[in-house]
C-alpha cells in the first residue's frame, strides 16, 4: 500500500486566533453522513442509505486557568456562538505538500474538570455549521 | 460526494506557527525558523495544483494569525499565475487588513478551471505596515 503511517506527535490545532497545539493531547475531525433507514417490509436485513453530511472537531487537553491564551479563555465565552474557524493538521507543517482540514462551526460544548489528582483536563466540540465562508 | 459544506481539505501556503521571528523574512519564506531579513513584504511558498486539468473546481482560502500583539496592520492576499515565477500574477483572494490575532476565510471562488493558464500556481503575499512587527500565523488554500 502506498502512503505513509502518520504518528500524531506534532498536530497543529488552531481555533480562531489561538494555537492550541500545546494544550491538546487529542484532536479528531469527524466527517460523517447520516445513515437513513430505508428498510421496507419483506426484507430481513436493515438497509441504510447515506444522508446529509456533518462534521465536527473534538478536542481534549489540559487547561491553564488564568492564562490569556488558555482553552478556557477561548472557549468559555463562545459556547453556542457560530462562525468560529478551526484548522487541523496531523503533522508538522513542512511545506505545501502537507494536508489538513479547515472548517467553520459552532462551539457546542466546553467541559473543564476531571478526577482527583489529575491535571485539569478539558474537552470541547466544534460542530460544523454547513456554511462555506 | 465531496466533503461536507464548510469542511475543506487544505494546503498551507505560509506557516509560521512556532518561530520566534514570526511572519517576517525574505521571499520564499515558508515554515517557521526563518532567519531571513525582516522586510515589509514577503511572498510565501508557491503551491502548484498537482494535476492541471480542465476540471473546474472551487477554490477556498483563509488565514489564522495567532500572535496577540495589536496595532500593526497586516495585509494579506493570495495570487495565482501561469508560471511559478509569478511574472504577471492575478490577485485571487484578498483579506481584510488584520491588526490583531484572529482568523479569516475569503469568499470562495466558483468554477476555478485548473487547466487554465493563470490558475495553476498559487502563493500568499503578506505586507506589514511596520518592519518592526512580526506575527505567527498560517495562510492556506484548498480546492474541492
Amino acid at each position: 500500500m502506498a502512503g505513509r503511517t502518520t504518528v500524531l506527535c506534532n498536530v497543529t490545532v488552531l481555533v480562531d486566533g489561538y494555537n492550541l497545539s500545546g494544550a491538546c493531547n487529542e484532536a479528531t475531525v469527524s466527517y460523517q453522513s447520516e445513515m437513513l433507514d430505508a428498510t421496507t417490509f419483506g426484507l430481513c436485513t436493515r438497509v441504510r442509505r447515506g444522508g446529509l453530511t456533518t462534521f465536527n472537531l473534538a478536542l481534549k487537553g489540559f487547561d491553564f486557568l488564568g492564562s490569556a491564551c488558555s482553552p478556557e479563555s477561548l472557549f468559555q465565552p463562545i459556547v453556542g456562538s457560530s462562525g468560529h474557524m478551526f484548522a487541523f493538521f496531523p503533522t508538522t507543517i513542512t511545506g505545501c505538500a502537507e494536508c489538513g482540514y479547515v472548517g467553520r462551526g459552532t462551539v457546542e460544548s466546553y467541559s473543564p474538570g476531571g478526577t482527583v489528582g489529575t491535571i485539569m483536563p478539558f474537552t470541547t466540540s466544534i460542530v460544523g455549521t454547513g456554511v462555506e465562508a | 460526494m465531496g466533503l461536507a459544506k464548510g469542511l475543506i481539505r487544505v494546503q498551507p501556503l505560509v506557516s509560521v506557527l512556532a518561530s520566534s521571528t514570526g511572519l517576517t523574512g525574505s521571499t520564499g519564506l515558508f515554515v517557521g525558523g526563518t532567519t531571513g531579513p525582516m522586510v515589509e513584504t514577503f511572498n510565501g511558498e508557491v503551491f502548484a495544483i498537482s494535476t492541471a486539468s480542465s476540471t473546474e473546481r472551487k477554490a477556498y482560502a483563509g488565514l489564522f494569525l495567532t500572535s496577540s500583539v495589536d496595532g500593526v496592520e497586516w495585509t494579506m492576499k493570495i495570487q495565482s499565475a501561469s508560471a511559478c515565477g509569478f511574472g504577471s500574477p492575478t490577485d485571487r483572494f484578498t483579506f481584510t487588513a488584520q491588526t490583531c490575532s484572529g482568523a479569516q476565510m475569503a469568499t470562495p471562488i466558483d468554477q476555478v478551471n485548473c487547466g487554465s493558464t493563470d490558475t495553476q500556481f498559487y502563493r500568499a503575499v503578506c505586507t506589514a505596515a511596520a518592519t518592526t512587527d512580526s506575527r505567527l500565523g498560517l495562510i492556506w488554500v484548498g480546492f474541492n
